[in-house]
């Protein structure tokens, strides 16, 4: 076989594999997000699907399918469903990149991080069409939060990134990992404190999860950009969604937590266990703080995180220049 | 320069209060639920001490088997929710006094005690107003109906098929 047709076949393969592995990851979320908030109200959560409710989320997933695909009579029917077929069809490009050990990358891009902030930046465009398609109040202040939040946060990210990437010397995130060490005082969370704060609060604006889910803000705006979506619609959001809280786990865990790297036995366990801690704590946050206000969530940006990850990009500069 | 220490300090405490935050849902994570796992689990009778369903009669505690009930329709009269009726049968009958005088007597009997519980919002006036102390809340939660009739109670039937009394 010639290396294009293996390439071929390899993407393929691998595509497969991330969308089982989005499936999966999208029941494993669901089904966490619920115990853990029934834990932290002193509730049981699901429990009568399955040992434990375990099964809960295929039986919410089979609902969710054989529901009937409603259009609301003055949406416009084509951005109304262009935009959670949108919101999902980004999501499995981001896996490509993601080096989960270094037998388990489908692409070895040179500019790895690039691909995901690009194809990151496609749901906000998702929820944006979505809002507007609608032709409901809600939905369409839920677009503009979204549309201004994400801005607002791509900025910081940005910053971050490109300290780590002055740091390293490289875009690509299997590089940018081989360039940390198995313990924890060898990864870039030691070098870059600062940075990873900035990330992680970033982050969780970017995915529009909880203390910074205006867009979808229940108490306020019904659910916000998902007014007037039912069955796979919302569906096709929420498997967005938690997608992007594992996108996000997994760039933190490459750029600062030393990716596959372990104390001992580096390979794809210590990316997994470095990933769902995360997403753990993620998930955790949800149910421990309240939503901001919208003046608070852009004051955060504009007046801590980016002057922050300015100061930080560019003692990072200095620092790199001098030794 | 007292305001940037004033924001850097207001900052600290904001990130200080995060992990408090955290602090306090991690240890209820980890805490024992409250809550069973109802159909399949019930709590126990201690949970259910003080819990008000419908009222119900109590025995009399020397022979556990009649209850002291006069029909006096206190309990009828004091609730607000008009949700119980009483079925009470007069009988008059004449007596003779020690002086050689007749008197009429007027026996009051109980037939039926009737509560809609429906219509009960468990205040527990009927309880407070019985002058014999012979009225109490039942703590049975479980209940479950089709119709509105099923909850109806005769709760002296319930007492005379609970205590065998007939």
């Amino acid at each position: 076989m010639s290396g294009v047709e293996w390439t071929f076949i390899k993407i393929v393969i691998g595509m497969l594999l991330i969308l089982g592995f989005i499936a999966f990851n999208a029941i494993l979320l669901g089904y966490g997000e619920r115990k853990i908030s029934g834990f932290i109200q002193g509730r049981l959560g699901p429990y009568a699907v399955g040992p434990h409710g375990s099964l809960q989320m295929m039986v919410d997933m089979v609902k969710l399918m054989t529901k009937q695909i409603i259009t609301p009579k003055k949406a416009d029917g084509f951005l109304f469903w262009t935009a959670p077929i949108l919101s999902f069809m980004s999501v499995p490009v981001l896996f490509m990149v993601i080096p989960f050990s270094p037998s388990f990358t489908v692409i070895n891009s040179g500019l790895g991080i690039v691909i995901i902030l690009a194809f990151s930046g496609l749901n906000v465009l998702a929820l944006c069409i979505g809002g507007l398609g609608s032709n409901n109040k809600w939905s369409l202040l839920g677009a503009a939060r979204a549309v201004s939040q994400f801005i607002a946060f791509e900025v910081p990210i940005l910053l971050v990134v490109l300290s780590i990437t002055l740091m390293t010397g490289t875009l690509s995130l299997s590089e940018i990992i081989s360039k940390q060490g198995g313990f924890p005082w060898q990864w870039n969370i030691v070098l870059q404190p600062i940075a990873f704060v900035i990330m992680f609060v970033a982050s969780l604006a970017e995915m529009n999860r909880v203390p910074f889910d205006l867009p979808e803000g229940e108490s306020e705006l019904t659910a916000g950009y998902s007014t007037e979506y039912g069955g796979m619609g919302f569906g096709l959001f929420v498997l967005a969604e938690y997608t992007h809280i594992v996108v996000a786990s997994s760039v933190i865990t490459t750029l600062f937590l030393g990716g596959w790297k372990g104390p001992v036995f580096s390979g794809i366990w210590w990316f997994l266990l470095k990933m769902y801690i995360l997403c753990f704590i993620i998930l955790w946050i949800r149910w421990a703080f309240p939503r901001v206000r919208f003046d608070q969530l852009l004051n955060l940006s504009w007046k801590y995180l980016i002057p922050a990850g300015i100061f930080n990009l560019l003692a990072t500069a200095l620092l790199v220049k001098l030794f | 320069m007292a305001t940037i220490t004033k924001e850097i300090k207001e900052i600290l405490k904001g990130i200080k209060s995060l992990f408090v935050g955290m602090k306090i849902t991690g240890k209820y994570m980890i805490k024992p639920k409250v809550t069973v796992n109802y159909p399949w689990k019930t709590v126990g009778k201690e949970a259910l001490e003080g819990f008000r369903m419908v009222i119900q009669l109590v025995p009399v505690p020397a022979n556990g088997k009649s209850h002291k009930c006069i029909a006096c329709g206190m309990c009828a009269r004091s609730c607000p929710s008009n949700c119980i009726k009483l079925d009470v049968k007069q009988t008059v009958e004449e007596i003779e006094l020690p002086d050689g005088k007749k008197k009429k007597k007027v026996n009051k009997n109980l037939e039926g005690f009737y509560v809609d519980f429906s219509l009960c919002s468990v205040c527990g006036l009927c309880v407070e107003v019985c002058p014999t102390k012979t009225l109490t809340f039942s703590n049975y939660p479980y209940i479950v109906g089709t119709t509105r009739n099923d909850f109806v109670y005769n709760i002296l039937e319930d007492f005379n098929k609970r205590y065998g009394k007939e």
